[in-house]
């Protein structure tokens, strides 16, 4: 199936039937709970996250007109939620650090009773993972994006998005492997 | 065949759930070691889904209509808005107009004066026969041209004054008029 087949299939409201704010709404419904959890993914705190998220679809209505929906429309806010992220992170860079978990895993001991959580622990694991293979990682298996898809969210080539999940995989398959030895 | 090459391959077709090239297939028929890692890529993948849902956050009860506030807010100020940029950045631009007018009018002000330049030869056929590259130039068009500049330089420098005087600190640009004239 094609990506944008699985889309419109997906996406009952398509972004050409909105004309004011009020059907904006069932748009915002649709789609506000993945663009917020994407962002928490990538490490943004809960307010920055709602921020953020916000921004994405103020931008994305701004900008309905220029849409094209070659893509899905999850993608496109996807592509706008990640740049309004990396502007935020660049804005604030020379005052405040960048968010922890992005960093790396915590020394608390507090962590050692949630890595008992195995339900969880692929992806705990997971953000050990440079952030842009984690990035692409969740956007592949989070998000269920295709590779096209993905590689637009990313403004990179479906080449690079293949390479990186390769190398996510085979440097997360070792860190397992290292944890269970 | 290399194995490392053929686990190459074999990532890249992993996300596109298609059959594996005929160069791979014919591997992985006498490659154990291969077939280990295609299946355990294969459980990855599955496992990283299956997980996924447990790491997804749900945006707050209130997010929509504080969306949608943000974006009404938006679209009201954009319609109140002039068209175009606001005031600040239209004197910027000026700002910058005037620069670059009176920076290319000193410019040519600074040039030699060729009122003083030594008379050249009258152009004549024995002249140009010398074949001598000099500059030629029309004695009774330097003065008017001179006062055209000078005017010229004049303006720009008014319409400075004027922009600068509301923007930099009083006294500043008033003192520099002064020792001008």
């Amino acid at each position: 199936m094609m990506p944008a087949e699985k889309s419109i299939a997906m996406e009952p409201l398509q972004p050409a039937v909105v004309v004011g704010v009020e059907s904006f709404g069932a748009l915002v419904e649709q789609h506000q709970d993945r663009i917020y959890n994407f962002l928490r993914r990538m490490g943004l705190s809960e307010p920055d996250a709602e921020d953020i998220t916000q921004d994405t679809f103020v931008k994305a209505f701004r900008a309905l007109d220029r849409f094209q929906p070659v893509y899905s429309f999850s993608t496109w806010l996807f592509t706008i939620a990640r740049r309004t992220a990396a502007n935020h992170f660049r804005d604030r860079h020379a005052t405040e650090e960048l968010p922890e978990e992005i960093g790396g895993e915590h020394d608390d001991p507090s962590q050692a009773l949630v890595k008992q959580d195995e339900s969880q622990r692929l992806w705990r694991e997971a953000k050990k993972l440079k952030p842009r293979l984690y990035e692409v990682l969740w956007l592949q298996y989070g998000e269920g994006l295709s590779i096209d898809e993905t590689a637009r969210v990313l403004n990179r080539s479906p080449l690079y998005v293949r390479v990186s999940l390769h190398r996510a995989r085979n440097q997360l398959a070792k860190i397992l492997r290292r944890n269970s030895l | 065949m290399k194995c490392w090459i053929v686990r190459y391959g074999l990532s890249f077709h992993l996300e596109d759930r298609r059959e594996e090239p005929a160069w791979v297939e014919s591997h992985l028929r006498h490659c154990q070691p291969c077939r280990e890692y295609l299946q355990s890529q294969r459980q990855l993948g599955a496992h990283l889904r299956a997980q996924a849902a447990s790491q997804r956050e749900t945006a707050p009860a209130y997010f929509k209509a504080r969306v949608l506030h943000a974006v009404s807010t938006q679209e009201h100020r954009s319609t109140r808005q002039l068209p175009g940029h606001s005031w600040s950045y239209y004197l910027s631009i000026s700002t910058a107009a005037a620069c670059v007018v009176v920076a290319g009018c000193l410019l040519l002000w600074q040039l030699p004066n060729r009122a003083q330049a030594p008379q050249l030869p009258p152009l004549n056929a024995a002249w140009l026969a010398q074949g001598t590259n000099r500059l030629v130039t029309i004695a009774n068009l330097e003065a008017p041209l001179e006062r055209e500049m000078q005017f010229v330089v004049d303006d720009a420098k008014t319409a400075l004054y004027a922009v600068a005087d509301g923007v930099l600190p009083a006294g500043i640009w008033s003192a520099a008029r002064q020792t001008d004239r």
